[in-house]
């Protein structure tokens, strides 16, 4: 048996969890959501969690999710990470998706798993030396 | 459609991942550094990730795990969470490994899935 131990000290994060098909109208609704929240938790990351969505957004309006984000800019100010369903499709959409709020400003990655997502919204240090 | 937002605030913790075959002698020595760094971390919870791991005992060999952490049981002021693999046998064992825990009244949890640890670990508030 090999063992590790690891300290974690995870950042407090606020999750929007969204199920269902995805459209443009609920989307900017939920942008909106989630611009009030961070308003009131500024030291906060955002967890946007869609595994359990259908999206059958265009690029264009990605890039519209974008910009709307964007118009909120001031209130987040922290990480913000998107969890996705695990396939080549949505990998892609997400992929557009962070290269255009990168163009806005936001620190945004893309995880199919909710543990590499918390571990990046944490700070870990190894205790000991064979990890 | 629908959409919900939770705040997530998660203590920190300390996670002690295992892989490979657990014998007893190795899991008694693993009780004896998780509560080293349990000690030395007051007010941490404890993650224990034992996916990647076989388990040979049997009851007796948890009861005497069990009874290790009992004389332990002031460095550990917080939750504990196992993560196991998804196997009816594994469910089974860490069943009963909860019963002991309890009853010498650990906050103790186990699961299959990291998220649900992490949900039990932390304080979320439905906004």
């Amino acid at each position: 048996m090999s063992c590790s131990l690891t300290l974690y000290k995870p950042s407090e994060f606020i999750r929007k969890t969204a199920t269902g098909k995805l459209d443009l109208a609920q989307s900017l609704e939920a942008v909106h959501e989630l611009a009030e929240a961070a308003s009131y938790h500024q030291d906060s990351h955002i967890l946007i969690d869609v595994r359990e969505t259908e999206s059958t957004a265009t690029h264009l309006e990605q890039m519209r999710l974008a910009l709307e984000f964007g118009h909120y800019r001031h209130v987040f100010h922290n990480k913000i990470a998107m969890l996705i369903p695990a396939t080549s499709e949505r990998i892609e959409k997400a992929n557009l998706m962070k290269r255009c709020m990168e163009a806005e400003g936001f620190e945004m990655k893309v995880f199919v798993s909710f543990e590499h997502a918390i571990e990046w919204f944490s700070e870990v240090v190894p205790l000991d030396p064979s990890h | 459609m629908s959409i919900g937002i939770k705040v997530y605030h998660t203590k920190d913790f300390i996670r002690k991942t295992a892989q490979g075959k657990i014998d007893l002698e190795r899991s008694l020595e693993a009780v004896c550094e998780l509560a080293v760094a349990a000690n030395y971390f007051k007010g941490h919870s404890i993650l224990m990730d034992l996916r990647d791991t076989e388990v040979d005992g049997d009851r007796s060999d948890a009861l005497r795990v069990a009874a290790e952490f009992a004389t332990h049981f002031k460095s550990f002021h917080n939750k504990i969470a196992l993560i196991i693999p998804d196997t009816a046998e594994r469910m089974a064992k860490a069943e009963f490994m909860r019963t002991c825990m309890h009853l010498q009244g650990f906050q103790w949890e186990f699961f299959m899935a990291y998220e649900d640890a992490i949900d039990w670990l932390s304080d979320i508030t439905e906004l």
